[in-house]
C-alpha cells in the first residue's frame, strides 16, 4: 500500500498527504464539501458561481493572479463542481508548493467579493450556460432527465443552474455562500507528490491554522422514494439532427455494500469494444451511432444511466426495450468467469493509467476520505471489485432494474 | 493566534529533471524502433507512427482518411472485429488510431504482463488491418450522421471555414470530410490508402513503460524486422498554399444561440527555427487562461466564457488561430475585442514581464508534459515525425530560456501580420447584419457564404 498520510487541524481541516518522487512535481487538491447538491430552490448555480469566484481575487492575491502565478511557474490550476463537491485543483514543481498553499489559504480566509466581480462572472457562467445547455444538441434533454429522474431538489436540478436564478445572485448571497460553506472544517487538502510529510504539515498549520471554523451549515436531507411506475417522455430538440434516447434506473449510494457490483455491471455494459451494449447496439447490430452511460453514484440517491444517439430514422422507444433486455439478461444469465476477469482486468487497467498524474491521485484520495471515510479507500478498491460473482450480479440486477422503475426520456430532432 | 503572512513562503530547492532516454535503433527494413524505461507503474504503451497521412487522400475521396481511423479499430487479417475486441479488453488495453494531415499513428496501452500481446496487436492493426467490408458499411453510417451533426454546430463550422479561409483548396484546408467523399469510398480505396501510409521504412515503433531497454529491444527488433518497406514513393512535399484573401467570412446559421468567431493566419512548420519563439508568443497571445486574450475578453470583459489562441504545425506548413463563441448580441463587440488583440500581438508589443511569465510556463509545464506513457511517447514520436535533433526535449527548456524580448518581438511582427488574417463569423442572421457595421471597421472585403458547399 502507499503511504498515505491523514490529520485533521484543531479547525477541522482534514490533510492527506501521499509522498511520491518519480516526477518532481506536486498534485494538490481542495475538494471542499460543498456541490449543487446543497443548493435551495431559486439558488441553482450558486455552488458553480462560487467555483468562479474563487479564482477572483484574495487579499494578498490580486484578480488574476491566482492563476497567473500557478502559470508562471508551468503549473495548472482550476476548478469543478459537481452535485457532490468543488474541487479546486493545481499542480506545480514541488519545490514551489508553498506558493500553491499559501494562495489557497489566503482564498479560503479572505476572498475578496466586489459587485464588479460578481456581474463579470454572471455574464461568464451565463456564456457557459449558453455553450453547454442552450446551444448544444442534447443539452436541454440532459437537465430534463436529470429533473425527472428525481423528485428532491437537492439531485435534480442541474450544476451549471438555470438562468434565472443565476441572473438574482447579490453580491450578498455570493458573501453569505462563502460564509456558510467555505470553512476550513468543510474542505479535504490532499497532496501528492515530491514531497515531505513532516516539513509539509508543518507549513499547512501555519499557514492554515490560524482560519477560523465556518458557519453552521444546513442539514441535508435527501430522499427519494423508490419509483414504482415507469415515467416516459418525449422531447423536441431543434438542435439535434438525429434522435437520442435517455433512460436511468435508480441505484445504491457510495456507502452501499453493492456499490462495487455497480461498478462490475458498468463496465461490462459500456467499457470497451467488446462490452454488451456497445458491441450490440453500435458495432454489430447499428441501432445506435453512440452509447455511453453508466453507474452515476452519489452519497445520496444515485442512479444508473443510459444514453444513446440513434440512426437519423432509428426508433428510441425499441433501443429502449433493447436495453431493458440486456439488463434483464443479468438476471437471466450469470456472466461467466472469462466475462468477469475481462472486466477485473479493464478496471485494474483503467485504475493504473489514471493514476500516472499525481494531480488526479491527489484528487482521488480527497474523495476517498469525503465519500468513503478511508483514505485507502483507492488501494482496496481492486480486491473488492474481484470479489463480485455472477449471483451478486443477478441479485442486483433482479432487485434494481425493475421495468417499471425506469425514467425514459426520448429525444427527436425539430 | 498565526498571523497569516503577506507574502507566500520561498522556494525551495528545486529538483534536476531530464527527459527520459530514448534507445533507438534502425533496422535493416529501414523502420526505427524506440524503447524508454518509465517504470514508475507496472503499465506498457506501444505505438506505430507513419510519416504520412490525409495528404494522400484523393481529392475526390475526402474522408478515406477519416474512414481509415475508424476501420483500423476492426480488427486484423488474422482476427475479426469481435475477437479483436475481446482480445484487447481481456488485456485492459485500449487503442487509439489517428490519421492526421501528415501522419498516422496505431497505439495500444496496458499492463505490463501483457507488451508481448501489446506488440503483437499494435503491429498487425498498423500493418495488416482487416478492413473489413461489412464495418465499413457501419462506419459509413456513423461518419454520415457525425458529419451531419456538426456541420450543424457553429463551433465546428467556424473552424472548417477557417481552415479553408487560410489554405483554399490546399490539402492542409480540407475538412475531414465531405459527404460525397465519406458516400464514395470503397474497402480497396481504403486498402489503397493503407498501403501508401504503412510503410515501415517511413515509421517508428516506440515501446513506452515499465521495461528495460536493453532486454526487450533485441526481441522487439526480431518481431517486426522481416516486415519489408513498400515500393510506394516517399510523400512529397505539397504545394505551398495561395495567400490568404484576407476578407470576413460570414456564415448565417439560423437559430444559432451564439456566434462563433475565428480568425486565423499561416505560420510555420514544426522544424522551421521560429517555431519555439512563436510558440512563446502565442503563449502570451492566447495559450492558455493567464493569456492576453482570455485577460481581456473573459475576465475584464466577461464577452465569453473561454477564447484561445492555437499554434497548429504541421510537416510542411502550420498556422495560429484564435476562436470563441459569444453571446448574439455580443458579436460586434467580440469581433472588435479580438480585432483589438490581434493588431497589437503584431506590433510585437510584448513587455519584459510577458517574455518572462510565457517562458517560465513553457519551462515549468515540460515534466507535466512529458510525465506519463502517453506524454513521452507524442513527444518523442513528435520529435522523429518533424526530424528534430534527438536532443530537442532534453534542451527544450534551455531553448525556450534562450529566447530575448528581441527575437520574440521580431518573431511576432513577422508571422502574426493581422492584414493578412482571415476572419470567419458563424451566428444567427440577425446577429450578423447587426454586426455588419463593426465589421467594416476591419478594413476588408464582406463575404457572405453558406456553409454546405464545402462539406457537401
Amino acid at each position: 500500500m502507499a503511504d498515505i498520510h491523514q490529520s485533521t487541524l484543531p479547525n477541522g481541516l482534514r490533510i492527506v498527504l501521499c509522498p511520491d518522487d518519480s516526477v518532481p512535481l506536486v498534485g494538490m487538491s481542495m475538494l471542499y464539501d460543498v456541490g449543487s447538491r446543497n443548493e435551495t430552490p431559486g439558488t441553482a448555480g450558486f455552488a458553480h458561481l462560487f467555483e468562479h469566484m474563487m479564482f477572483q481575487g484574495s487579499e494578498y492575491v490580486p484578480k488574476g493572479d491566482f492563476i497567473r502565478r500557478i502559470h508562471a511557474l508551468g503549473g495548472l490550476a482550476n476548478g469543478s463542481t459537481s452535485r457532490e463537491r468543488t474541487n479546486f485543483y493545481l499542480s506545480l514543481p514541488a519545490h514551489q508548493m508553498g506558493l500553491g498553499l499559501w494562495m489557497e489559504a489566503d482564498r479560503l480566509r479572505a476572498l475578496m467579493v466586489t459587485e464588479d466581480n460578481v456581474e463579470n462572472q454572471r455574464q461568464t457562467v451565463l456564456e457557459e450556460r449558453l455553450q453547454r445547455v442552450d446551444n448544444s444538441p442534447y443539452g436541454e434533454a440532459k437537465v430534463r432527465i436529470v429533473e425527472l429522474s428525481y423528485s428532491d431538489f437537492a439531485y435534480g436540478h442541474p450544476v451549471i443552474g438555470y438562468r434565472k436564478d443565476l441572473e438574482m445572485a447579490t453580491t450578498d448571497d455570493v458573501r453569505a455562500f462563502h460564509d456558510v460553506w467555505y470553512g476550513p472544517d468543510n474542505v479535504v487538502l490532499s497532496m501528492v507528490g515530491d514531497l515531505e510529510v513532516e516539513p509539509t504539515l508543518d507549513l499547512i498549520h501555519e499557514l492554515f491554522g490560524g482560519i477560523p471554523k465556518g458557519g453552521e451549515r444546513p442539514a441535508l436531507h435527501l430522499s427519494e422514494p423508490r419509483r414504482m411506475q415507469t415515467v416516459r417522455t418525449e422531447l423536441e430538440d431543434r438542435l439535434a439532427r438525429m434522435p437520442a434516447l435517455f433512460v436511468n434506473h435508480q441505484s445504491v449510494p457510495y456507502s452501499d455494500p453493492d456499490f462495487y457490483v455497480y461498478e462490475v455491471m458498468e463496465t461490462l455494459l459500456f467499457r470497451g469494444p467488446s462490452s454488451r451494449l456497445i458491441r450490440r447496439m453500435v458495432i454489430d447490430e447499428s441501432t445506435a451511432l453512440q452509447v455511453t452511460g453508466g453507474y452515476e453514484a452519489h452519497r445520496g440517491p444515485s442512479l444508473f444511466s443510459f444514453f444513446a444517439v440513434l440512426p437519423q430514422h432509428g426508433d428510441p422507444s425499441q433501443l429502449s426495450e433493447m436495453y431493458q433486455a440486456e439488463l434483464e439478461r443479468l438476471v437471466s444469465e450469470p456472466v461467466d468467469e472469462m466475462e468477469l476477469e475481462k472486466v477485473c482486468s479493464q478496471l485494474r487497467s483503467s485504475r493504473l493509467f489514471g493514476h500516472e498524474a499525481v494531480l488526479s491521485r491527489a484528487t482521488s484520495n480527497a474523495r476517498s476520505l469525503l465519500y468513503h471515510n478511508d483514505v485507502y479507500w483507492e488501494e482496496r478498491y481492486l480486491e473488492r471489485v474481484q470479489r463480485v460473482t455472477a449471483a451478486d450480479i443477478q441479485r442486483v440486477a433482479a432487485r434494481d432494474f425493475d421495468p417499471d422503475g425506469r425514467v425514459i426520456l426520448e429525444v427527436r430532432p425539430r | 493566534m498565526n498571523t497569516f503572512p503577506d507574502h507566500p513562503p520561498p522556494a525551495t530547492e528545486p529538483r534536476p529533471w531530464t527527459f527520459p532516454s530514448t534507445v533507438i535503433r534502425q533496422l535493416a527494413n529501414g523502420l526505427h524502433v524506440a524503447v524508454i524505461r518509465m517504470p514508475s507503474l507496472p503499465i506498457v504503451s506501444v505505438r506505430w507512427a507513419f510519416l504520412a497521412g490525409r495528404l494522400h487522400e484523393a481529392d475526390e475521396q475526402i474522408g478515406a482518411g477519416l474512414l481509415l481511423q475508424r476501420m483500423l479499430r476492426h480488427g486484423t487479417s488474422r482476427m475479426g472485429s469481435a475477437e479483436f475486441a475481446r482480445h484487447l479488453d481481456r488485456r485492459g488495453a485500449r487503442l487509439g488510431t489517428q490519421v492526421s494531415v501528415d501522419s498516422t499513428v496505431v497505439s495500444i496501452s496496458t499492463l505490463r504482463e501483457y507488451l508481448g500481446e501489446a506488440l503483437q496487436l499494435a503491429t498487425d492493426v498498423a500493418l495488416h488491418p482487416g478492413l473489413p467490408e461489412r464495418s465499413l458499411a457501419v462506419e459509413r453510417i456513423r461518419a454520415l450522421q457525425v458529419h451531419q451533426h456538426e456541420r450543424n454546430q457553429v463551433e465546428s463550422m467556424a473552424s472548417i471555414w477557417l481552415a479553408h479561409a487560410m489554405y483554399g483548396t490546399h490539402p492542409y484546408g480540407h475538412p475531414l470530410a465531405t459527404r460525397s467523399g465519406l458516400e464514395s469510398v470503397t474497402r480497396e480505396d481504403l486498402q489503397s490508402l493503407h498501403a501508401r501510409i504503412a510503410d515501415p521504412s517511413r515509421a517508428i515503433l516506440l515501446v513506452t513503460g515499465d521495461v528495460e531497454p536493453d532486454e526487450v529491444m533485441d526481441s522487439i527488433a526480431r518481431s517486426v524486422e522481416e516486415y519489408d518497406s513498400r515500393t510506394t514513393p516517399a510523400p512529397e512535399q505539397p504545394l505551398a498554399p495561395q495567400p490568404i484573401e484576407p476578407c470576413v467570412w460570414l456564415v448565417p446559421k439560423p437559430e444559432a444561440e451564439q456566434t462563433a468567431i475565428g480568425v486565423g493566419l499561416l505560420a510555420t512548420p514544426r522544424n522551421h527555427p521560429d517555431f519555439l519563439p512563436l510558440r512563446l508568443v502565442n503563449r502570451i497571445f492566447g495559450g492558455g487562461a493567464s493569456s492576453r486574450l482570455f485577460s481581456a475578453l473573459r475576465e475584464r470583459q466577461g464577452l465569453t466564457y473561454g477564447v484561445y489562441s492555437t499554434l497548429d504545425c504541421g510537416l510542411w506548413w502550420g498556422d495560429l488561430t484564435a476562436s470563441m463563441m459569444v453571446s448574439p448580441e455580443k458579436t460586434g463587440r467580440g469581433v472588435m475585442a479580438l480585432s483589438e488583440e490581434f493588431e497589437r500581438m503584431g506590433t510585437g508589443d510584448i513587455s519584459p514581464a510577458e517574455l518572462q511569465h510565457g517562458a517560465d510556463y513553457l519551462i515549468g509545464s515540460f515534466p507535466q508534459r512529458a510525465s506519463g506513457l502517453s506524454g513521452v511517447s507524442s513527444l518523442t514520436m513528435a520529435a522523429w515525425l518533424h526530424g528534430l535533433s534527438p536532443d530537442v526535449w532534453r534542451n527544450y527548456q534551455a531553448d525556450i530560456a534562450r529566447i530575448d524580448l528581441t527575437q520574440a518581438t521580431d518573431t511576432a511582427r513577422r508571422w502574426i501580420r493581422p492584414r493578412q488574417a482571415a476572419w470567419v463569423v458563424v451566428g444567427p442572421p440577425e446577429a450578423l447584419d447587426a454586426a455588419e457595421d463593426q465589421l467594416q471597421s476591419l478594413h476588408r472585403p464582406i463575404r457572405r457564404v453558406q456553409m454546405g458547399a464545402l462539406l457537401d
